[in-house]
């Protein structure tokens, strides 16, 4: 049943204390699951003494119950039942991958009836707070090993959306297609990663054409693959011309994620069908809601990959508060990989946060973080000009100056040719270090 | 599921330029069911894994699951009750390939046949000898001069290919010893000038395409 109104569903502006009693009774739901299902779960509580029985609590829950991670899962893969082991419940239908990012893609065994309620209390909730509505058509680069594009292609069946599919896949390669398809089709909605509406504009340009023509039609960015900062929404939506640009953010190892509603206030992670929890990246201890810290993901929905207090590589800021738009649940902010932050002056630093500050002296702009371990203090930066007479070119100092107040430390700036911004595979690679090879500019 | 889903998909004319194919429900449904039928004669049971390793995009490949294409109702491989990866097929990706294939053990890999030299390069050895496990290879052309991509079969594990033509919605079902099968229910066929022509009985396409099969009569045989 497809609703009229702002929500998908009434459980969108519950109170807390319902929520918290949801959390708590699925909680205790799925950690038998877990224990009963799957082999990976059992064997790691029985060495940590646990049972079922022993968890009657949510602080119970975070006291005892052990995180895992990437790395465990990848070992455990190798070596056992792909469909049992997190307790999948057959037959199994289909499989996703992760990304792949980090190193060796871990793998998710998936059924129908678990596919069926995600879609359902996740994903419907996410594209409608999206405002992706029956009748639309919408973009999208079909991967079918990836767990969110399986599922925005059952939101498209359930909601009553027409798919415009390009041929490929989302690698540069393609970009021609994309732009075809869009110029041919005019969908109204489109379903991607920031840097494809990027490549595309350039594209665009290349033939002639106006970012605003090519993207006529299109009202709604959805983009996942890295956060959309303030300034890349107002560039993108200045650029292109939509009404708004919404920002898909989650991981597919924890299964948890959703959008921004259209305050854009942070991603809202349903508090029905995950726990989210925040520690320190050094300690592991845990955080107060509104802290940056390793988020902890349990998925609160059975039947299909178990998910239960997954250490994730990301950092984030998960706030608990009721949003402007109505909505309860968390409000989470992403910023990168813990693999791409830094320490400086004490803190930890990420490119999201390089984007703030330079977002405030020039505007979005596409830039690589360089050696931040050994750049003696400063921050080094290849920042891209935009086009051929970018007046911010000429603001270096300002940039600096603004890095000094903001973070306590300087930087070094040097301007280049988007091109000569370091790539790897699929993206921009927003923090360098010599190490990983290759050559920056 | 609305009746309003559909899929828009992007094809290549012959010239390289886009074409589209519209395919609501119905469209799908005879997808789904001309490739169940292929999967099946290619040995696909219930409860195996077919690991592909093509573009998600490709009519050999939408029709698998209904996770896979928005408005299709039951995919082939949801008929059959076989469970399904499908992995991109860029030729960079043969490494990711071999690794799912070592880990997943799948009973049959349905492979473009471009993307087979590469995986074979990954592999080191015949890709057929990867994995006992392995009872069917199902090639992907819109060749039909060239159907297996020069591999060679191994004891123990069969060979077909899938023919293709996107304008059609045609898929057809290639053996080693040439003998090809199609679904006559799914698909009209007229042999013209030695050359067989088809459309789909379940979708709205202009008139009759010209496939690369010849034909004598109801006799069709590979180019």
């Amino acid at each position: 049943m497809i609703p009229e109104g702002e929500y998908y569903s009434r459980i969108e502006t519950m109170s807390y204390k319902e929520l918290e009693e949801i959390q708590l009774r699925k909680v205790k739901a799925i950690v038998r699951y877990a224990y009963d299902n799957s082999p990976f779960y059992r064997r790691r509580w029985r060495a940590a003494g646990i049972t079922p029985d022993d968890i009657n609590t949510i602080d119970e829950f975070r006291r005892r119950i052990p995180v895992y991670t990437k790395d465990d899962l990848r070992r455990e893969m190798a070596g056992g039942d792909v469909d049992s082991l997190m307790g999948t419940r057959p037959p199994v239908s289909l499989y996703s991958l992760t990304s792949g990012t980090t190193g060796v893609n871990t793998v998710l065994a998936l059924n129908y009836e678990f596919m069926d309620s995600i879609v359902e209390d996740l994903f419907m909730r996410q594209f409608w707070m999206a405002r992706l509505r029956p009748g639309m058509s919408a973009f999208q680069v079909l991967a079918g090993w990836h767990f969110l594009g399986l599922t925005t292609n059952m939101v498209f069946s359930r909601m009553g959306v027409r798919a415009i599919i390009p041929r490929g896949t989302s690698i540069h390669d393609h970009v021609g297609d994309f732009v075809d398809a869009l110029i041919a089709r005019r969908p109204e909605y489109f379903v991607g990663m920031p840097w494809m509406v990027d490549a595309m504009v350039q594209e665009g340009i290349r033939r002639g054409l106006d970012p605003r023509e090519l993207f006529r039609g299109v009202r709604y960015l959805h983009l996942a693959g890295e956060p959309v900062t303030p300034g890349l929404r107002r560039a993108l939506m200045d650029e292109t011309g939509v009404e708004d640009v919404f920002n898909a953010g989650g991981t597919a190892d924890g299964i948890w994620g959703s959008s921004d509603c259209s305050a854009h206030g942070g991603i809202h992670a349903w508090m029905d069908v995950n726990l989210l929890e925040v520690v320190d990246p050094r300690t592991g201890e845990p955080l107060e809601y509104g802290e940056r810290g390793r988020w902890i993901s349990t998925l609160l929905i059975p039947g299909g990959p178990t998910v239960v207090r997954y250490l994730g590589d990301d950092l984030v800021r998960v706030e608990r508060e009721k949003c402007e738009c109505g909505r309860t649940h968390y409000s989470v902010q992403m910023y990168d990989r813990l693999e791409n932050s830094f320490q400086m002056g004490g803190k930890y630093l990420t490119p999201y946060d390089v984007s703030l500050v330079l977002e405030e002296v020039c505007g979005h702009r596409q830039f690589t973080v360089l050696n931040p371990e050994s750049s003696g203090g400063v921050i080094r930066l290849l920042i891209a000009r935009r086009g051929h007479a970018d007046e911010c070119t000429g603001m270096s100092d300002e940039i600096d100056g603004a890095f000094r107040r903001r973070f306590g430390v300087g930087a070094e700036v040097r301007w280049v040719d988007a091109r000569e911004l370091p790539f790897s595979y699929r993206k921009l690679i927003r923090v360098y270090r010599e190490t990983e090879g290759g050559e920056a500019a | 599921m609305s009746d309003r889903a559909g899929t828009v998909v992007q094809i290549a004319r012959p010239d390289g330029s886009a074409a589209y194919l519209e395919l609501g429900a119905g469209e799908l449904a005879g997808l789904a069911s001309a490739l169940e039928g292929i999967l099946r004669s290619a040995g696909l049971e219930k409860g195996h894994r077919l690991l592909v390793y093509d573009f998600s995009a490709a009519i050999n490949v939408l029709p698998l699951t209904r996770a896979y294409a928005p408005g299709l109702q039951e995919g082939a491989c949801d008929s059959i009750g076989c469970s399904v990866l499908s992995l991109d097929g860029l030729a960079a990706l043969a490494p990711r390939t071999a690794f799912f294939l070592s880990l997943l053990r799948p009973e049959a890999l349905m492979i473009r046949g471009d993307l087979l030299p590469p995986l074979r390069a990954r592999l080191g050895r015949d890709v057929l000898a990867v994995d006992p496990n392995l009872r069917s290879l199902i090639t992907v052309t819109s060749d039909a001069s060239d159907p297996f991509g020069g591999t060679g079969g191994i004891e123990g594990v069969a060979m077909y290919s899938i023919y293709r033509v996107d304008a059609a919605l045609f898929m057809a079902l290639m053996r080693p010893d040439g003998r090809l099968s199609y679904s006559r229910d799914l698909y009209e066929s007229r042999c013209s000038g030695g050359r067989l022509s088809v459309r789909p009985s379940f979708a709205r396409v202009p008139g009759f395409v010209e496939t690369s099969l010849r034909c004598a009569g109801r006799e069709v045989v590979a180019a």
